[in-house]
C-alpha cells in the first residue's frame, strides 16, 4: 500500500520534472518536502527499519521557533542535498538523525551536564520532532508539565515537602527550580476566564481598543519597560474599557540554554530564594504578546507590578507585598505601644494625686 | 484561699481557651513576622515558620470552637451582648474613667461579676473581635493555608491578594491588640491582679 503511494508520488514527481527544472540543494524548499510529507498516512514501512509516521504537520512547524528563525527542513536534514524525483523516494531512505548541537551548541553543553544526558534521553524525547516548542517562552507551567516533563514525571507524585504543592506546580515552571542556573521571570498573560482562553496580541489590542503597537501606547516614557505606573494605566484601561480579561502570572524560565541543565540533586529547595522581598526572581516581569502565527513577543514590565492588586491570581508570600499595608501596620503597632506608654506615664506622673486622695479618704 | 471578696468569674474552659489562644497568638505573631519579612529576619527558616504557623493556626481555630460552643451551650454568650439602652452612656463613662478618672483615683464604674464580666468598652471590643475579626482572621488564614482547595472562595473574595491583605491587616491589628490588651490587664487593683485571676478564675473585688 505504502509502496503504491510512493510510486504515485514518484510518478507525479516524474511528471513534474518534465515541466519544472530539476531542483538543486538550494531549491529543496519546505514546499518540496511537503509534496510527500503532508500526507498524514505516509509511513516508513517495516522493510526500512521500523514503522513510523513520516507525516509532518506544517502548521505546527510553521508555529515553531525553527520556522521563525527561517530554518528549512534541509537545515536539520542536511544529508539531503538534492531530490531525485525519478526515484521511488526522492532522497536517501535512511537519513541521519539531525544533530541539534550543530546549532544549539550552548544548549548541548548545558544538557550534557544533566541527569537527562546521563540517562541517554535525547532532544526528541522532550521536543516534538517537527514542531519543537520553545518551552520557556511558549508554555504555561501546566502545559509544560503535561506536554514535556509529564511524559515521564508525574510532579504531584513527589514534591511532598513542598507546601501547597498543587499551587506551586500550577504556577511555576518545572525548570524554574530544577534548572536553577537558568534565568527566570514572572510572565503575565491576558486570560479570559469565561472562555478559558489565553488571548493573542490581536485580541488584547482589540480588547483594549488600541491602534498601533502595544508599547507605543503603554510605554509612555519610551524606556522600553512598562513601569509600575504605566502598568497601572494598563490596568485602568482594562477596567474602563470593559475588557474581559484577567492578567494571570506565573514564574517562568527565560529562554536560556541553561534550563537544560537539570540535575536531580541540584533543584531549588530553599523557600527564601523566592519568598523574600529582595528575591531576584521577582525583579522583572514580562507580558506575553502572542502573534496569530504563534510567535511570542515579550514586553518587559517592572517586577513591582507583580505586587499590584490588578494581578489577581499571583502572589508570593513576602515577595510581592504591598508597602502601604506594612506602613499602616507599623503605624497601628506604634500607635498601640504609644498609647500604652503614654497612659502608663500619666499614671506614674499622677500617682501622688491618687496617694493624696487615698490618704484624705482614710483620714475621713 | 479565702473567697471573701472574691468572685469566680473565669470558668475553666474560658481560662483554657484564653491561654491557648494567647500562646497561639504569640506564636502566630512570631512566625507571621518571619514569614512576611523573610529577607530581614532570620530567627527561623521560612519553611519552619510556615509549618509552625499552620499547625498553631489549626490549634487556634479548634480553640475558637471551644470558646464558641462553651459560651453558646451554657448561654453565657449573653455577657457579650450589650444592653443597648445603657450601652452608649456606659461606654462614655468607661472612656472617661480610662482617660481621666483612673489618674485621679476614681473608682472603676464597672464592677466585674460572672454575669457582667465586661465593661462597656470591653463589650464593644470583644463583640467585634470574637464575632467578626477573629473569625475573619481564621477564615483568611485557612484559605491561605491551601489556596487550591479554597480557590472558588478565594476568587469570590476578590483573589489571593485581597485575602492576604485582610489577613495581614488583621495580623497587625492583633499585634496591636495584644500590646494594648496586656497593658490594660495591668490596670487592676494591683498590676498582676487581672492576670492572676485569669489563671485561678477568681477575681478579687477591691
Amino acid at each position: 500500500m505504502k509502496k503504491k503511494r510512493l510510486l504515485v508520488y514518484g510518478l507525479s514527481a516524474m511528471f513534474m520534472s518534465f515541466v519544472l527544472p530539476a531542483p538543486s540543494i538550494a531549491d529543496v524548499s519546505n514546499d518540496s518536502c511537503m509534496e510527500c510529507h503532508s500526507d498524514d498516512s505516509l509511513e516508513r514501512d517495516a522493510s526500512t527499519g521500523h514503522n513510523a509516521s513520516l507525516f509532518v504537520d506544517i502548521e505546527k512547524f510553521n508555529a515553531s521557533p525553527h520556522n521563525f528563525d527561517e530554518e528549512a527542513c534541509v537545515g536539520c536534514h542536511s544529508d539531503i542535498e538534492e531530490l531525485d524525483w525519478d526515484a521511488d523516494v526522492p532522497h536517501e531512505v535512511n537519513l541521519a538523525n539531525p544533530d541539534c548541537a550543530e546549532c544549539h551548541d550552548e544548549t548541548a553543553l548545558a544538557f550534557a551536564d544533566s541527569v537527562h544526558a546521563e540517562n541517554d534521553i535525547t532532544c526528541y524525547d522532550c521536543h516534538v520532532y517537527h514542531g519543537p516548542e520553545q518551552v520557556a517562552s511558549r508554555l504555561t507551567a501546566a502545559t509544560l508539565q503535561s506536554n514535556f516533563c509529564g511524559h515521564c514525571h508525574v510532579a504531584t507524585d513527589s514534591h511532598d515537602w513542598l507546601r501547597q504543592k498543587e499551587l506551586h506546580l500550577s504556577s511555576i515552571q518545572c525548570t524554574v527550580c530544577h534548572a536553577p542556573e537558568g534565568g527566570k521571570h514572572v510572565r503575565f498573560r491576558f486570560y479570559n476566564s469565561y472562555a478559558d482562553h489565553y488571548l493573542s496580541a490581536a485580541e488584547i489590542k482589540a480588547g483594549l481598543k488600541i491602534d498601533g503597537d502595544f508599547m507605543d501606547v503603554y510605554d509612555e516614557d519610551k524606556d522600553g519597560i512598562i513601569s509600575a505606573d504605566e502598568y497601572f494605566t494598563l490596568s485602568e484601561d482594562i477596567r474602563e474599557r470593559a475588557f474581559i480579561s484577567d492578567i494571570r502570572a506565573e514564574l517562568t524560565s527565560d529562554s536560556d540554554p541553561l534550563i537544560h541543565k537539570i540535575n536531580s540533586d541540584g533543584a531549588i529547595r530553599d523557600c527564601e530564594i523566592c519568598h523574600g522581598a529582595n528575591s531576584a526572581l521577582f525583579a522583572n516581569a514580562k507580558i506575553e504578546l502572542r502573534g496569530d502565527d504563534g510567535s511570542i513577543r515579550l514586553v518587559t514590565v517592572d517586577g513591582k507590578a507583580a505586587a499590584s492588586y490588578n494581578v489577581k491570581n499571583f502572589f508570593s508570600l513576602s515577595a510581592t507585598r504591598f508597602l502601604f499595608l506594612d506602613l499602616t501596620g507599623l503605624l497601628l503597632i506604634l500607635g498601640g505601644i504609644g498609647v500604652a506608654m503614654l497612659h502608663f506615664s500619666i499614671r506614674q506622673f499622677t500617682q501622688p494625686l491618687r496617694d493624696r486622695r487615698k490618704a484624705a479618704e482614710k483620714s475621713h | 484561699m479565702s473567697h471573701e471578696n472574691m468572685e469566680y468569674v473565669h470558668p475553666l474552659p474560658v481560662r483554657i481557651w484564653h491561654w491557648v489562644n494567647a500562646a497561639g497568638f504569640v506564636l502566630l505573631i512570631i512566625t507571621g513576622f518571619q514569614i512576611r519579612f523573610a529577607e530581614y529576619l532570620g530567627y527561623m527558616s521560612f519553611e519552619a515558620a510556615v509549618t509552625v504557623h499552620n499547625w498553631v493556626g489549626f490549634i487556634v481555630i479548634a480553640d475558637y470552637f471551644l470558646w464558641f460552643f462553651y459560651y453558646f451551650i451554657t448561654g453565657k454568650i449573653r455577657i457579650y451582648y450589650p444592653d443597648l439602652n445603657t450601652f452608649i452612656p456606659r461606654v462614655i463613662k468607661q472612656a472617661q474613667f480610662y482617660g481621666y478618672g483612673i489618674f485621679i483615683g476614681d473608682e472603676n464604674p464597672h464592677h466585674m461579676t460572672a454575669e457582667n464580666k465586661f465593661n462597656a468598652m470591653q463589650q464593644k471590643a470583644y463583640v467585634m473581635l470574637m464575632f467578626i475579626l477573629v473569625p475573619l482572621q481564621l477564615i483568611t488564614g485557612l484559605f491561605l493555608w491551601d489556596l487550591t482547595r479554597f480557590s472558588s472562595l478565594v476568587d469570590f473574595m476578590g483573589g489571593v491578594k485581597i485575602v492576604d491583605t485582610i489577613h495581614v491587616f488583621l495580623f497587625y491589628f492583633f499585634v496591636t491588640f495584644m500590646i494594648v490588651h496586656a497593658y490594660l490587664a495591668t490596670l487592676g487593683h494591683t498590676a498582676t491582679a487581672h492576670m492572676i485571676a485569669m489563671f485561678t478564675g477568681w477575681e478579687e473585688h477591691h
